[in-house]
């Protein structure tokens, strides 16, 4: 075995956003720390592809809470990126559009004024309805101190565990009885898997609230915002390393993890461990049998969220526009009961955006497309594997199917951008399978573990696993996206840094 | 008996492949007995989103996603420089937004290898010579170019034989059709001058006063399926001197901007006279009828696969119960509701020729809610009595276009 003689501080399991952040804080504070990823290209859900000479991003379509002060702003100063990465402010009165299946669109502005205003033309008899969201929204952002850069507050969601009983739907029904306009309101829904029977309100409440204090594209792609952090590591005196993947670990009778061994057949020997992967996956990498069987149970049980279908379309030149922002499509006046779909009239949900490039403000060169995937369309190929760093096939009938489905989605496309046909090069597409190949996430789901409101400290994942120097950190620690990945990391950190220095030097950056 | 059965359905198109999955579904036996080899060329290239229901509730849409066909959202009408354009997302009842275009020897070969899989035991080159009906067992002898004849029993036989008509003849259950006799002639064509601004929708061209038409019904392999139907006399005219006026009616065709004009053929142009048909009954002691095997009025309207989807399921519920000891009254529960069913495309088609519909299609100021609720009717679900125009089918097309008639010529 090609043994590393180093120990490491910290071995890090993945080079997601959670992966890559933790290292940097760890490395910050002086602690000597390697990356361990099995792909070919670092990032996680920030890896990007090229096709037709287009950058298309895989999971980072935009970024909220960037705006000066904020908390990514605060959080990416504090970690020395903010300045590297080239960013696009969306447009400030519409940075995403919601259009429904009546013809109606409402716009999403930034900042709670503009987002009022933006609907109270379409509903004036609702105004009341539209700011007790806004007023509830910030209300349970309060109750989460990492969330406002506060170590503890008077009111916190550990003391006051009510505020993650409450379902985003039921809220909003409770606030109107106009359909149309509880779609609206929750109208990102596909950003975080929106589902009336389970999706708590504190999601819906801290993605709205980042997104409406200043939303920004990465332009280029979202691999920049990966690249600078590996920088800062390496500055720092960290490893990152590919083709990496970890396939167990030699653990000591004193239940502790002494190193990690990779597909490669070489090994990593550290004092601390922290996998940023999906805890079911975690289990299975370190080896169930060290895991008690309580914890292994429970974490099997944990119910995934759904996944996706994504379409990208490449364009000829100067033939589509650019937007400044993002497009929801309903196709069904049942917008929030689409995560359990019907096939009858899929897509009934289209996430569309153009993406930033530094080439051009007014021509977009590609564009994605997202809608909601559930497992029984793809468990025909689900014992297939194929990514670059190991490539196989999954034959032509996955193929077929792919095609057929691209086919579904523009054809929507095709009634709310009319003409759009004229204007592609090429599709491709990408289904459930390839995110589950990429980011090693059971089901391919792109959200984490379904949240419910239902049972909200069932659904949450402890940093700590029952292995002592074994913590777990990514999407399902505090939710998904890059906000979410980034506090999930401060908040695994912070069993090893002090988290109130950090804080207030984290507040304090200018 | 090793040769024994809970069923036997005689053909193996949808609607015997169909009513096989249902079958199996409910842990019934079958064998199917098909005429010819497959995969094999047959026409009816066009479906209805109405059988997706079917297809899905079988869970048989996944061996079709494999060979992505042509997805069809909508049909297309055109009149001389007139359109009038369905999208199955804008229709009244809650349906399937969208269905195939399908090469169907593909796709009845998909249907017939995945039931296989599910267990039906299937026979290609089986021919039946004989059957003997009663109240409990029946008795099918069939013959097979390396099993000869054979014998093999069962409690239940349907036939969904379609055009080999194998029950409606044996039985002498064939009944004169009171429509003029019609044929169609159709090619499939290598579809080079496709351009990327055309639809990939079927689309049908009406003229000579709407007593023909001709289809176009693009496939995802760049081919296209194109025919022209009308009266018998007159494709009589378009087959004969190796299609001469065939070939020049669609390479020219002003609508068709000489899409069609000497592109490769992928073979020579096929021929159907006198295709409609009907019997006197849908079931009997011991057997049931489905697909074109009990009546076939019109390709128009692309209803073919999808009553023959319809009714092989349907039947082979009802068979289920039957089977299963329950009491079954074919009349009301399949006769009744089938024959329903094909009354209301009977009223379109008789729409289509006596130019009504075109009158509709065309008309000057097209109502939206009218335009959705016929939607539906072209989309299949002609059983949704909530539909005006399904529930009064027989006098609403008529009444319709009478009005249009009357402010159109107050325009004028």
């Amino acid at each position: 075995m090609d043994e590393s003689k180093d120990i490491y501080d910290f071995v890090i399991i993945g080079s997601g956003i959670s992966g890559l952040v933790s290292a940097l804080i760890l490395a910050k504070n002086g602690y000597k720390v390697l990356v361990l990823e099995k792909n070919h290209q670092i990032g996680g859900a920030l890896q990007i592809f090229s096709r037709d000479k287009c950058i298309f991003d895989t999971g980072v379509h935009y970024i909220g809470g960037l705006s000066k002060g904020e908390n990514l702003h605060q959080f990416f100063k504090y970690l020395g990126i903010y300045d590297d990465l080239k960013l696009k402010a969306m447009n400030q009165d519409c940075f995403d559009l919601i259009r429904l299946s009546n013809g109606m669109e409402i716009p999403h502005g930034q900042g709670y004024e503009q987002f009022v205003s933006g609907f109270v033309k379409a509903f004036p008899e609702d105004e009341i309805a539209i700011k007790q969201f806004c007023e509830k929204i910030q209300e349970v952002c309060s109750y989460f101190p990492l969330y406002n850069l506060e170590c503890e507050g008077e009111r916190t969601y550990f003391s006051h565990h009510d505020v993650l009983a409450i379902g985003a739907w039921d809220f909003v029904s409770s606030i109107t009885d106009n359909n149309d306009l509880k779609i609206v309101l929750l109208g990102s829904g596909i950003l975080y898997a929106g589902d009336a029977k389970s999706t708590p309100f504190y999601v819906v409440a801290l993605i709205m609230n980042s997104f409406i204090k200043g939303s920004y594209r990465l332009v280029d792609g979202g691999s920049q915002l990966a690249k600078v952090l590996v920088k800062r590591i390496r500055e720092h005196g960290g490893e990152v390393l590919k083709h990496k993947e970890v396939i167990g670990s030699e653990v000591n009778d004193q239940k502790e993890i002494l190193k990690l061994i990779c597909a490669d057949n070489s090994s990593y020997r550290g004092r601390q461990f922290i996998s940023s992967l999906h805890p079911s996956q975690t289990i299975k990498t370190i080896g169930e049998s060290h895991f008690l069987p309580a914890y292994v149970k429970r974490v099997k049980g944990l119910k995934n969220s759904v996944s996706t279908f994504m379409v990208y379309l490449s364009f000829k030149r100067q033939s589509f526009p650019y937007f400044n922002h993002n497009f929801y499509e309903y196709f069904t006046e049942d917008g929030w009961n689409t995560v359990d779909y019907e096939r009858k009239n899929w897509p009934q949900v289209l996430y569309v955006c153009t993406s930033a490039t530094g080439k051009s403000d007014e021509f977009a060169e590609s564009l994605s497309a997202m809608a909601y995937m559930s497992k029984d369309e793809w468990s025909e190929w689900e014992k297939t594997f194929n990514t670059i760093a190991d490539k196989q096939e999954r034959g032509e009938a996955y193929e077929q199917f792919k095609k057929q489905k691209e086919q579904l989605v523009i054809e929507k496309l095709k009634l709310r951008f009319p003409g759009i046909e004229n204007c592609i090069k090429n599709v491709y597409s990408s289904t459930p399978l390839t995110f589950k190949d990429y980011l090693g996430t059971p089901e391919g789901e792109m959200y984490g573990i379904l949240k419910d409101f239902r049972n909200p400290t069932g659904t949450s994942i402890n940093t700590k696993t029952r292995i002592q120097n074994l913590y777990l950190t990514g999407q399902n620690i505090v939710f998904h996206g890059i906000l979410g990945a980034t506090v999930g990391a401060f908040v695994t950190c912070f069993n090893f840094v002090d988290n109130n220095t950090t804080i207030q030097e984290i507040k304090n950056h200018e | 008996m090793n040769n024994s059965y809970d069923v036997i359905i005689i053909g193996a198109g949808p609607a015997g492949t169909l009513a096989a999955a249902k079958l199996i579904k409910e842990g019934k036996t079958v064998l199917i007995l098909e005429k010819i080899q497959f995969p094999r060329f047959v026409i009816g290239e066009s479906l209805l989103p109405q059988c997706m229901n079917y297809l899905d509730d079988l869970d048989l849409l996944p061996c079709i996603e494999k060979h992505n066909f042509q997805i069809k959202t909508g049909v297309c009408f055109y009149h001389e420089d007139e359109v009038c354009d369905f999208l199955f997302e804008k229709q009244y009842s809650d349906g399937w937004h969208y269905t195939w275009q399908v090469q169907r020897a593909k796709f009845d070969y998909a249907l017939a290898t995945e039931v296989e899989k599910r267990g039906a035991v299937l026979h290609y080159m089986a021919e039946v010579t004989d059957l003997k009906t009663s109240a409990t067992q029946q008795t099918v002898t069939y013959s097979h170019p390396e099993l000869g004849m054979q014998t093999a029993i069962c409690k239940f036989v349907l036939d969904a034989s379609g055009y080999g008509r194998v029950l409606p003849r044996m039985f002498d259950l064939e009944e004169p059709v009171s429509t003029p006799p019609r044929g169609a002639i159709f090619v499939h064509l290598e579809d080079k001058n496709r351009s990327e601004k055309a639809g990939e929708n079927i689309f049908v061209h009406s003229f000579n006063e709407n007593t023909a038409w001709i289809w176009s019904i693009p496939f995802s392999d760049g081919t296209t399926s194109v025919g022209i139907v009308g009266n018998s006399d007159f494709i009589k005219e378009c087959e004969s001197n190796e299609g001469a006026l065939f070939h020049k009616l669609i390479g020219e065709f002003p609508g068709l901007d000489g899409r069609y004009k000497n592109v490769p053929r992928l073979f020579e142009p096929k021929v159907i006279l006198n295709y409609a048909v009907a019997v006197k009954q849908l079931y009997g002691e011991g057997y049931a009828l489905c697909g074109n095997s009990t009546e076939f009025l019109d390709p128009i309207f692309s209803s073919g696969v999808t009553f023959a989807v319809c009714s092989g399921y349907k039947s082979a519920e009802l068979v289920v119960k039957q089977l299963n000891g329950e009491k079954v009254d074919w009349e009301m529960d399949y006769s009744v509701p089938i024959k329903k069913g094909i009354d209301v495309f009977r009223s379109y088609v008789n729409a289509w020729y006596a130019g009504d519909l075109a009158t509709i299609f065309f008309a000057t100021e097209r109502k939206t809610q009218f335009m959705e609720q016929i939607c539906s009717v072209l989309a299949g679900y002609v059983w949704d009595e909530t539909n005006p125009f399904v529930k009064k089918h027989k006098t609403l097309l008529k009444t319709l276009a009478k009005v249009i008639r009357i402010e159109e010529s107050r325009i004028v």
